[in-house]
C-alpha cells in the first residue's frame, strides 16, 4: 500500500475523517495558526525593508508559535485525504514554498546582526514566499 | 507607509481572484427546478471535509454532493449503504451549469427507502 493510503487507513485518522466537530475544530487551528504566522511575518518583514526592526522582534515568538499550530492542525488535514492533497499541484508547490520560508528563516535567525542590504533580500524574500505559500494553501480546496 | 501600500495593492486581487469552486456552500450555484437521477454507485468519497458520489447513470458519470459525516448520519445513511455498487436515486439541484454533471442531494432513496438530508427544504 501507497504511504498516504496507509495514513488515511490509520484509526485515529478514519475518526478525523468521520468527527462532526473535531476536524472543523482542526481547520480553525489551521486558519488561527496561518493569521498569526502571516499576522507577525508581515510588519516584521515591511519594518526590515523600510529600516530598523528591532521593536518589532518582539512578534517572532508569535510568528514562531503560528507557524507550529499551523503545522501541526496541516497535517491532520493532510492525513485526511493523503493521497488527494499529495497528488495535487498547489499543495506541491506550497510544501516546497514552505520549505524555501522556513530554510530562509533558519538561515537568518540572527538578522539583525546582518548589513541592512542582506537584510532586505531576506525580508523581501520572506514576504514573499509566506503570501505566496497563503495563496497556494487557499487554492489547494478550488482545484 | 507607501511601500505598505503597494504591498497591499499587489497582493489583495491575487488573492480575491480564486477560481470555481470544487466543493460547494449552499445553493445559490444550483439550478431552482427539482432533479432527480437513478444511477449506480461507482465510487464513493465520504467524510470530511466533503461527501461525494460518482455515479453512473446510463453511461453517463455524474457527481453527487451528499452530506459531510453528520448530516448523513441524521438521515440515516451509513458509509456501507453509499458503498460502489448500490442502486440509487438522488433527488435534490443540478449545478445551474448545464454542462457540468453535478448534483447535489437533498435526499436519497435506496430500495425503495428515503433519506432525507436537508429535512427543511423538503
Amino acid at each position: 500500500m501507497d504511504w498516504t493510503a496507509a495514513l488515511e487507513a490509520q484509526p485515529a485518522v478514519q475518526a478525523l475523517r468521520a468527527s462532526r466537530w473535531v476536524y472543523p475544530v482542526v481547520n480553525a487551528g489551521h486558519i488561527l495558526g496561518s493569521a498569526l504566522l502571516v499576522g507577525a511575518i508581515v510588519p516584521m518583514d515591511l519594518r526590515l525593508l523600510r529600516g530598523d526592526a528591532r521593536p518589532f522582534q518582539m512578534l517572532r515568538p508569535f510568528a514562531i508559535a503560528g507557524l507550529c499550530l499551523a503545522a501541526l492542525c496541516g497535517v491532520m488535514l493532510f492525513a485526511v485525504q493523503a493521497e488527494d492533497y499529495a497528488a495535487n499541484s498547489w499543495f506541491r508547490v506550497k510544501m516546497a514554498l514552505l520549505a524555501l520560508a522556513v530554510a530562509n528563516a533558519v538561515a537568518h535567525l540572527r538578522l539583525l546582526d546582518r548589513p541592512a542590504p542582506r537584510q532586505r533580500v531576506a525580508a523581501g524574500l520572506s514576504l514573499v514566499l509566506w503570501l505566496t505559500i497563503l495563496f497556494c494553501g487557499r487554492m489547494i480546496a478550488y482545484s | 507607509m507607501t511601500l505598505t501600500r503597494r504591498v497591499f495593492t499587489l497582493t489583495l486581487p491575487a488573492l480575491l481572484l480564486a477560481g470555481p469552486a470544487v466543493a460547494h456552500h449552499g445553493w445559490r450555484w444550483t439550478d431552482e427546478g427539482k432533479f432527480e437521477l437513478t444511477g449506480v454507485i461507482t465510487e464513493a468519497n465520504l467524510g470530511n471535509p466533503h461527501g461525494v458520489l460518482t455515479i453512473d447513470a446510463e453511461g453517463e458519470t455524474w457527481e453527487a454532493e451528499v452530506g459531510q459525516p453528520w448530516r448523513n448520519d441524521n438521515a440515516g445513511l451509513t458509509d456501507e449503504m453509499l458503498a460502489p455498487g448500490t442502486e440509487i436515486k438522488i433527488i435534490g439541484k443540478r449545478s445551474a451549469n448545464a454542462e457540468e454533471r453535478l448534483v447535489k442531494a437533498e435526499a436519497v432513496e435506496i430500495d425503495g427507502e428515503m433519506y432525507v438530508l436537508y429535512p427543511d427544504r423538503m
